[in-house]
């Protein structure tokens, strides 16, 4: 699904991004589970969540297992369109700032 | 962490975040044998009359209600057959070869059909369910990977 480019500040902050990049990919996702993949400290994640849950971008539910009581994380469509969006403008940059190939943009 | 300026660097960042689902998805066949059994009793059972179809029924819809909180509860993450867009095509499928094995074991409940038709239909939802679950998750695994690049 190809979305116009809208870069987005409250995804592209590091750690964040690669929280929507896990969300993009799932329905949803458990605290650990993000935590465990990106590498950082709970206080971290929520911190990036909270950000991400006041733009609007993920929904947070709490679920009991075993007695313990568990987070999950999903993207809410507002989130998937942003961080769809954001990607498309990651891309659109990344063809502008791409090296030449061999043997264009120079001329002798 | 990004360099905030390099989106180059910040793709690699997500591809790197979906490579780490896409690694979760080595999961045992015995899985999807499971799922093959579920879907071999629901499509079977119905051929049965009370008080047994209802009580199949339930139960294989508790099988998977059972399936899907212990794959939550290993992998951490949930991704329904309908969610990833490539891969619901797979589920689609899946649902369209199941109807008229749905229809064939009712066939026998309420007509004349041979008392071999209902373990002919579950069984051929049952290999469905189990070659379905494998492609669906090949699909998946594709989409995960062309997601990241």
């Amino acid at each position: 699904m190809s979305r116009a480019p809208v870069f987005d500040a409250v995804i592209h902050a590091p750690g964040r991004l690669q929280i929507c990049a896990i969300l993009s990919s799932v329905d949803d996702a458990e605290f650990a589970m993000i935590r465990d993949t990106i590498k950082v400290s709970d206080s971290v994640l929520s911190k990036h969540l909270k950000q991400l849950e006041e733009a609007g971008y993920v929904a947070l539910s709490k679920q009991a297992e075993n007695g313990r009581q568990r987070t999950w994380i999903a993207l809410t469509p507002a989130g998937r369109k942003a961080f769809a969006a954001h990607v498309a403008e990651l891309n659109r940059l990344a063809g502008l700032t791409a090296p030449a190939p061999m043997g264009q943009g120079f001329s002798g | 962490m990004t360099n905030e300026s390099d989106p180059r660097e910040a793709l690699a960042e997500i591809a790197a975040a979906r490579e780490a689902v896409a690694q979760d998805l080595n999961y045992p066949v015995i899985w999807d044998l499971g799922y093959g059994v579920l879907l071999a009793a629901m499509i079977g059972g119905a051929a049965l009359g009370q008080p047994w179809s209802a009580p199949i029924l339930l139960g294989s819809l508790a099988g998977l209600f059972f399936m899907i909180q212990s794959w939550r509860k290993r992998l951490g993450w949930w991704v329904n057959g309908f969610s990833p867009p490539r891969a619901r095509w797979v589920a689609i499928g899946l649902g369209v070869a199941l109807a008229p094995l749905m229809g064939l074991s009712l066939w026998a409940r309420f007509g004349d059909a041979p008392g071999w038709i209902p373990l002919l239909a579950g069984g051929l939802a049952g290999l469905a369910g189990v070659v379905g679950g494998r492609i669906w998750l090949a699909v998946y695994r594709q989409e995960l990977k062309a997601a990241a690049r």
